[in-house]
């Protein structure tokens, strides 16, 4: 066995390259890493170990060769970030967001933990284990507290090959997901976590993906145990009630616009996903009463279109419209239904724009979104019902090969279709947040040069609603039309393999 | 494929408007929508178990009682599921019942569960500024209220004054937390006076709801009493039991003397209130507020006045009347009166729940700037009860309690009060809301048999036609149309809409029938009333159980007779003659109430001003002139 010099390892997110981690368990929770170049072209992408990049040079985002028969062997990847910092009255610091994908900068420490094997016999098919481990909550060194929140993020087998070349094929737990707005760490038009198979075929610059996974929740919504009397001697036990686990479907079709090896280029993606859960009956916590609740489906529909000029300077646009389950996200359960217990009139409607710049001395990485929520409980003045956006912006100005300073701009409101229950009134909350970021690049500039650590400070601006929308007014937090954060911060991504 | 297309639009819609326009429920208009309350018919509307049109609102629903399952099973001290959404949904099935106005049940935040049983009613209130979730937000309510007034309806909101929910607990042995069960030696309950205990014993009591001290609830421990026991708000916020906003945070609100007792009157008049009904926690350990303060007069009428703002109600139904000083009725009425005339509500009534069958209790109320008016709680019992339902006592009852009306109740307008549509000022007398039943009492079902082969709800209609012709305002408790006969609360608080909002029960078309007549003829709703004949016969007489009273408004009058008797048809006659009318001789009459008494619908007066009349047991008619039988506008 030797090691291969894992060089700059991946340096840039090229590298691991669309990979996809996700700690995001929810729409409004903390994402993950790289931006995604344009030009990859994988439906499931990024735990792919690529090829090394030799010190010092940057992965264009959009140019990853395919992997070589000699790309076999154990690899080791991570994404993390850790940051701590103080508001300015002294009490911990903390992230001043209004819509469900806000700026990433205050987020709370999360790490993944890559493990792969790749496999090839010859000219036979090539396979690989993907394990990934993935930790988050309070530092120990922070709380004191000797706990952690784990989950394994990705636990599967794909092989490709398979006497079709470019057919490939998965099975087991995996974070299934496209192109990102690492800004908001949000992967828009796909992001599934599932446990399921797929199936990808690559011919010329058609990709075709297809993945069909199940979960259930332990949400009271789809599965539920009643305690029965003991049977024999035994204590007592559980009966099951409720158990209705969600089928989530998903196809997407991508096409390289670009010509092979230019700099310049594009891709368009078509998505689509169906969501299905059969009926049943949901016990109530006390009496011998149940809830029916009738089969409910979901469906996404979606688009990218995507270019770059040249490698780190690419743009991508998403439509996506979801309806019923879909509206609410693969592993959320729904806070309401119609009156037939369903959510099909539910709608989340969304157009994003994620992009990227870079020159020698500056880049700029940018953002944004509209979206319209229709809950499915429908009524003229639903408070559930929302209309939000964020505009944001991070450029970056290249002191010297390891010192950056970059600033991040934005500003983001909501609109809700009601009124907030405590206050009798409708709520618009906005926040304008303006960050400074001194960063070291080890690796050297770039806006997706990783490991970066930096200091951070950033001064929130609240309207009265954003307050209210936020917290409760006996918090601390409540009084402070302007926040504070300042503090330190370091996010990392790298993937090295070692080869047999 | 075309809810993507409708989402593509909306989403051009949002760039292009961008924003959830909520300006139609944001600022409620405020209108006068009464021209004269005796036009009126009460729906009173306990809105948790009138309609469920919004499930996302149903936790905590009683979980023996799912929304579409039968009732049968309910634990109906706990959450149903109604809510504002489904009065919206059902304005259809009230107006084809025919009723005009709307009492719903309190609107504001409560406590929501205490004792395994939930604030579903509203007389709990937590919060007197915001709305019970378990029924819909302000949009909603405004939306309701909104839609109710566009199809022609009044909407009355039911208020409290005399008493917020369970939101503090007596540390009467001091340790800081809620005892269920306090032991030691204290006072026995029947032993306390004002002066403390007569005598040491032990005693158990709980700190939520202690037994009334007019000293204020004292602490103590085995060795005695030691002073004031310290009063602490709960902090369970997640059942709404938790102070309230202010001002109503401040303990100086509060009596602070623990549960009534002993509901005897005053000492030196027995048709007044005793000191623990004033002052004491209202049983349940509602806690009692000290109404005789001007912060807490300021600060209730301040928070009342702010749900006429926010939601355009038409009129308030208020709670306890008894259990509130006169004072504060001659403060708060007033008060509200010029607010709602001031932001452009006129004809702004407010009614109010006295539980007495004392006339002169209730009356006492009335008029002299308090309330408007007052449920006929004394005919409840003397007539509706006595009289129509058990002919325990012939009909001259009847004609008492309208003596009685004439003289214990306000005949004096109020300043700022109710009018007639050309301004004129309404009194009480003419003000009274008749009911048979409501959320408090028993339906008249309940334990109501009838003779054979009489329809059991046979007496049920003869009341409500009762209720529909005489003087003042008919106020009809939900369900009794669908012929519920729950009994005491909560029983008597059924669901709905287990009844699929059945609009051929006989009730229902019953009482449809009657508003459409109530409708037609003025001075069924306007006119005076004489009456004709009563008896204090209740046997084998030929006029046991009749009662005839004439409507007069103007010169057009109507003349209604009734048979309460389940034996024997009756006739307006005795052996010293007939009954003498206000109708001119040899004027032909008709009935108007169809009644399937085909033989009897036809009459003339006699040549003496006399007619007689014969009406089949539990018979009713309604008798107009020929010529007016197609209604006297």
């Amino acid at each position: 066995m030797r090691f291969r010099p894992l060089a700059p390892l991946l340096c840039a997110l090229p590298l691991l390259g669309t990979a996809a981690q996700a700690d995001s368990l929810d729409d409004s929770g903390p994402p993950q890493k790289r931006p995604d170049p344009v030009a990859s072209s994988e439906a499931e992408r990024g735990e792919v170990p690529r090829a090394p990049v030799a010190e010092g040079e940057r992965e264009p985002p959009g140019a990853l060769p395919p992997l070589r028969d000699s790309d076999t062997g154990f690899s080791f990847g991570s994404y993390g970030r850790v940051g701590a910092g103080l508001d300015g009255g002294g009490h911990e610091g903390y992230p001043v967001n209004v819509v469900a994908h806000g700026s990433r900068l205050e987020e709370a420490p999360y790490l993944e933990l890559y493990f792969s094997y790749t496999g090839r016999l010859k000219s036979g098919p090539r396979w690989r284990v993907v394990i990934t481990p993935a930790f988050q909550g309070d530092l120990f060194h922070y709380s004191g507290d000797f706990s952690t929140q784990f989950a394994l993020r990705n636990a599967y087998v794909e092989a490709d090959d398979l006497g079709v070349d470019g057919l490939r094929l998965w099975v087991g737990s995996r974070m299934y997901r496209g192109d990102d707005v690492y800004l908001l760490d949000w992967w828009p038009l796909d992001n599934l976590n599932t446990v399921g198979g797929g199936a990808g075929l690559r011919r010329g610059r058609w990709d075709a993906a297809v993945q069909v996974g199940l979960n259930r929740l332990n949400d009271g919504f789809t599965y539920d145990q009643v305690p029965v009397p003991a049977r024999g001697l035994g204590p007592p036990g559980t009966a099951l009630a409720l158990d209705r686990p969600r089928a989530v479907a998903s196809f997407k079709l991508t096409c390289d616009l670009g010509t092979p090896g230019a700099p310049a280029g594009g891709k368009a993606s078509i998505y689509a996903e169906f969501h299905g859960m059969g009926d049943g009956d949901r016990p109530y916590v006390e009496g011998s009463g149940s809830q029916h609740l009738p089969a409910d489906y979901g469906w996404v529909a979606g688009a990218q279109l995507g270019g770059r000029l040249s490698p780190f300077t690419f743009a991508n646009l998403f439509l996506r419209a979801a309806g019923g389950l879909a509206a609410y996200g693969e592993l959320t359960a729904p806070n309401s239904t119609d009156a037939s217990g369903r959510t099909l009139p539910a709608r989340d409607v969304q157009l994003v724009l994620s992009l990227n710049w870079e020159s020698r001395w500056i880049g700029i990485m940018g953002g944004g979104y509209v979206r319209q929520f229709t809950d499915a409980s429908g009524g003229q003045y639903n408070p559930r019902d929302y209309v939000e956006g964020i505009g944001i912006v991070r450029p970056h100005l290249y002191l010297n090969r390891w010192f950056t300073l970059a600033a991040e701009l934005s500003y983001q409101g909501r609109q809700y279709g009601g009124f907030d229950p405590l206050l009798n009134r409708q709520l618009v909350p906005q926040v304008f947040r303006a960050s400074l970021m001194p960063i070291v690049n080890p690796l050297g500039p770039g806006t997706y040069s990783r490991p970066q650590i930096y200091l951070l400070a950033t001064v929130s601006r609240l309207n009265q609603d954003a307050r209210d929308a936020l917290f409760d007014p006996t918090d601390i937090r409540y009084g402070a039309a302007t926040a504070l954060y300042f503090g330190i911060g370091a996010e990392w991504w790298f993937q090295n393999l070692v080869s047999l | 494929m075309r809810s993507v297309f409708r989402n593509a639009a909306l989403l051009a819609m949002v760039f292009a408007a961008g924003c959830y326009d909520l300006s139609k429920v944001d600022h409620p208009r405020i209108t006068s929508n009464v021209a004269d309350w005796r036009d009126e018919v009460i729906y009173q509307i306990i809105v948790d178990r009138f309609a469920d049109g919004d499930v996302n609102n149903d936790w905590m629903v009683d979980p023996n009682c799912p929304p579409n399952s039968s009732g049968g099973q309910c634990a109906l001290g706990r959450y149903q599921g109604g809510d504002w959404q489904g009065v919206i949904d059902h304005l259809d099935y009230l107006h084809d019942l025919g009723v005009t106005a709307l009492w719903i049940s309190p609107v504001v935040r409560n406590v929501d569960t205490d004792a395994n049983f939930d604030g579903y009613h509203g007389y709990w209130a937590q919060d007197l500024a915001a709305t019970n979730p378990h029924m819909g937000d302000m949009a909603k309510l405004r939306e309701m209220v909104d839609a109710a007034h566009a199809r022609g309806f009044k909407v009355i909101l039911d208020i409290v004054t005399n008493h917020m929910g369970q939101l503090f607990f007596y540390d009467i042995n001091k340790n800081g937390v809620p005892d269920d069960d306090v032991f030691g030696l204290g006072c026995p309950a029947q032993t306390l006076t004002n002066g403390g205990c007569a005598m040491p014993a032990i005693t158990h009591l709980t700190e939520y709801d202690p037994d009334f001290d007019a000293r204020g609830i004292q602490a103590y421990t085995s060795l005695g009493e030691s002073g004031p026991a310290p009063v602490i708000f709960l902090h369970l916020p997640d059942i709404h039991r938790e102070p309230p906003s202010p001002p109503f945070d401040n303990l100086d609100f509060y009596h602070k003397r623990g549960r009534i007792v002993n509901y005897d009157y005053q000492p030196d008049d027995r048709h007044q209130p005793g000191i623990q009904t004033l002052t004491g926690d209202f049983p349940g350990g509602l806690k009692d507020l000290a109404t005789e303060s001007d912060d807490v007069r300021q600060a209730l009428i301040q928070a009342y006045s702010y749900w006429i703002d926010q939601a355009d109600f038409d009129a308030f139904r208020i709670d306890t009347l008894k259990h509130v000083e006169h004072d504060f009725w001659k403060t708060f009425c007033p008060a509200v009166r010029q607010h709602a005339k001031a932001i452009g509500k006129h004809n702004f009534f407010m009614f109010g729940e006295a539980f007495d069958g004392d006339d002169q209790l209730v009356g006492s109320y009335t008029g002299g700037e308090q309330v408007d008016s007052a449920f006929f709680f004394p005919q409840k019992f003397a007539v509706i009860d006595r009289v129509i339902k058990f002919n325990q006592a012939g009909t001259k009852a009847i004609e008492d309690q309208f003596t009685a009306l004439k003289m214990d109740y306000g005949a004096a307008p109020n300043s700022d009060g109710p009018t007639d549509a050309d301004g004129k000022p309404l009194v009480a007398q003419q003000l009274m809301v008749n009911f048979l039943d409501n959320h408090d009492i028993p339906r008249f079902l309940y334990d109501k048999v009838s003779e054979a082969p009489l329809q059991p709800w046979a007496a049920l209609h003869q009341a409500l036609a009762y209720e529909f012709t005489e003087i003042g305002i008919p106020c009809v408790y939900y369900g009794t149309e669908q012929q519920f006969r729950g009994g005491n609360d909560p029983s008597n608080r059924e669901r709905l809409w287990d009844t699929g909002f059945d609009e051929t029960n006989p009730t229902f078309q019953w009482i449809a029938q009657l508003n459409s007549i109530r409708r037609s003829f003025r001075p069924l709703r306007h006119g005076d009333l004489e009456v004709k004949w009563s008896t204090e016969h209740t046997g084998d007489e030929g006029d046991a159980g009749i009662f005839a009273f004439e409507r007069v408004d103007g010169d057009k009058r109507v003349l209604v007779v009734m048979n309460v008797s389940e034996k024997h048809p009756s006739s307006t006659q005795a052996a010293d003659g007939a009954m003498k009318v206000g109708f001119a001789a040899h004027t032909g009459l008709v009935n108007v109430l169809p009644d399937g008494d085909a033989a009897n619908q036809a009459f003339q007066v006699g040549g003496d001003g006399t007619l007689v009349v014969t009406v089949p047991p539990r018979g009713f008619k309604i008798l107009v002139a020929n010529g007016d039988q197609g209604g006297i506008p």
